[in-house]
């Protein structure tokens, strides 16, 4: 973002600050507390639920990632799926899906704004129309296709939901492409490529920032989503999934703030470490729709 | 740079290319959605455990049925958990609250930004950790944070008793306050970065004219990036019976009928016990709503298009 002068403080801007003041320290104030409840243990924070812990303990830590439960019905049986195993169910889909999901929208746009026909300006009337078109509910729909065609509850097959191209990142991506100079492609020709070699060997890593970018934004996306894995993934539990079901846990180890909270940073401890490492890519100056001129 | 497709090898890439994505959208796009339309003139038989089609008189029952769950808030059909409530107000006051509350109080927030005014990066990121942190995560810490925590510090400052946020009489006001607190950060992000393009010049003539920062803000900075502001409302229109308003990350299937949005109506429908006979009423609820949702999109699409701040 550009650098703007300084100027002096005034009425409408000292509003804003108090206004921001105020919503950021809500925001910090909640962390902080979540971050200090999850060090108390129970006791302590039944006699004490506001201020700082009294001894703090990594129990509630040890007890989520050893015993974090969720229980499926498989088979007619009631089974506990443990940590490790939502870790890896959530890391098939977070890592998969955001490889498709920012993948899919490249190829496409790529096709779109590279090769002149009539299917590339469908294509890309179709994901800008379908952006406006306010269809509710596909879910029982969706739910009959995806029960017919065997995706229903398999980990791997449920990948192929992120394959869609629609959406903001298609146009991103096709306007990335369209400003790619032609110099590149008629260099690539003189050296024999085929229009494999000039998209994956010259083209994408032109690219390879904003794609990284959109993976990552897809894979904190899919990090947090426990909707999904929930309907469509009923005993491929993701660790998303079992922080959502242990807020209603009742176990003697797990139930209770302190427990609740230990989870909630351990959700939160990767994408907050992706965010800052890749704060300035993920924040840099993104813009839609452009100004007037 | 577009180039035609010259011979037989660039048809081959360009299909092999395309060809996995676009069969994802006919499958998951095309046929969802035109199943979902034959579906609402369906019923399921338990007998046969498949969908029949309605016939004769029966042809419209789905819609009848939809139409008596608008028109009647405490009606719910046979193997319906809930019945609707007020989730079609509450989905249009969300609505309604995102234009006068949530958008303008992002555009203001980003112009401080954009400014760069005293701790602008700062608040950049914090506005924006909500967007990454995961609903479940915020909802969490701030579910005991207004039930307990908030309550008890107000309780010692004032001296009298507080009673928590989460009480009958202040829960959907709860609700409807985490909802502008957790999400206009994103926005902030694109309306900044777009504000950022806006020539200097243009800014520096409106300081030599002697606007001031208000003026500055609703004259100026406003109009250069309408443009961007007329799709986030064009698009947050298509969103409006979608939204659950994070209520099943708060009650998961137990909200109260009076405090339900229509997304979350939906949601609650398909992930309560066997959802498989309530597909063909969900289906053509999900079609009535696209038909009341599409005028309000068009005619949201024609306010942003003739209202021109530029020109006023």
């Amino acid at each position: 973002m550009k650098a703007k002068k300084k100027s002096k403080m005034d009425v409408f801007t000292l509003i804003l600050m108090i206004f921001l003041i105020t919503y950021a320290l809500s925001i910090l104030f909640m962390l902080a507390w979540g971050a200090m409840t999850s060090f108390k243990s129970i006791n302590n924070f039944d006699l004490d639920g506001v201020g700082f812990p009294t001894e703090f303990t990594f129990e509630n830590y040890a007890n989520v990632i050893t015993n974090l439960p969720y229980t499926i019905q498989k088979y007619g049986k009631e089974i506990t799926v443990d940590f490790g195993t939502q870790l890896y169910n959530t890391l098939v889909t977070v890592v998969g899906g955001a490889l498709l999901a920012t993948l899919s929208p490249c190829i496409m746009a790529y096709c779109s704004a590279i090769y002149k026909c009539k299917f590339s300006s469908l294509i890309y009337w179709v994901v800008l129309t379908t952006m406006m078109l306010p269809i509710v509910s596909g879910y029982a729909s969706e739910m009959q296709l995806v029960r017919g065609i065997g995706m229903y509850d398999n980990l791997y097959a449920s990948l192929i939901f992120k394959l869609s191209f629609l959406g903001m990142y298609f146009l991103v991506f096709h306007a990335a492409f369209k400003n790619v100079g032609k110099e590149y492609f008629e260099a690539a020709k003189i050296d024999g490529a085929n229009d494999y070699v000039i998209f994956f060997r010259i083209i994408l890593p032109l690219v390879r920032n904003m794609f990284f970018t959109i993976f990552l934004l897809k894979f904190i996306l899919f990090w947090n989503d426990y909707q999904t894995p929930l309907l469509y993934l009923p005993t491929h539990p993701t660790l998303s999934l079992g922080a959502y079901d242990l807020r209603t846990n009742t176990s003697a180890t797990l139930a209770g703030e302190p427990a609740q909270m230990a989870i909630c940073m351990i959700m939160m401890i990767p994408v907050l470490v992706l965010f800052i490492s890749f704060r300035k890519m993920i924040m840099g100056n993104i813009s839609m729709g452009g100004v007037k001129e | 740079m577009k180039k035609g497709i010259k011979n037989k090898m660039q048809w081959v890439f360009y299909v092999s290319m395309v060809a996995i994505p676009l069969l994802h959208f006919i499958l998951f796009y095309v046929y969802v959605n035109l199943n979902s339309i034959l579906l609402a003139f369906k019923t399921y038989d338990a007998s046969i455990s498949d969908f029949v089609w309605n016939k004769g008189g029966e042809m419209f029952d789905n819609f009848k049925t939809v139409i008596k769950m608008f028109s009647d808030p405490s009606y719910a059909p046979t193997d319906f958990s809930v019945a609707m409530g007020n989730s079609f107000r509450n989905s249009v006051l969300i609505q309604v609250l995102g234009w006068v509350i949530r958008s303008p109080l992002a555009w203001a927030f980003s112009w401080y930004v954009y400014k760069q005014k005293f701790g602008a990066n700062a608040f950049r990121v914090i506005l924006y950790l909500p967007q990454i942190i995961s609903s479940v995560t915020m909802v969490t810490m701030f579910v005991p944070v207004m039930d307990l925590v908030v309550p008890n510090m107000l309780s010692e400052l004032f001296g009298t008793d507080v009673t928590s946020f989460f009480s009958y009489e202040k829960e959907f006001g709860t609700y409807l306050f985490y909802y502008i607190w957790a999400s206009f950060g994103g926005s902030v992000l694109i309306y900044s970065g777009t504000m950022s393009s806006i020539s200097d010049s243009i800014i520096e003539a409106g300081q030599v004219d002697g606007v001031t920062p208000i003026q500055e803000f609703l004259k100026i900075v406003l109009p250069m990036i309408w443009p961007t502001i007329a799709t986030f409302l064009v698009v947050g229109c298509a969103d409006m019976f979608t939204d659950q308003m994070n209520l099943f990350t708060f009650n998961r299937t137990d909200t109260e009928a009076e405090f339900s949005t229509v997304g979350y109506f939906l949601y609650r429908q398909m992930v309560q016990g066997n959802p498989t006979s309530r597909f063909p009423i969900l289906s053509a609820m999900g079609l009535c709503l696209t038909v009341i949702a599409m005028p309000v999109v068009l005619l949201m699409r024609w306010f942003t298009s003739k209202v021109n701040p530029m020109e006023n």
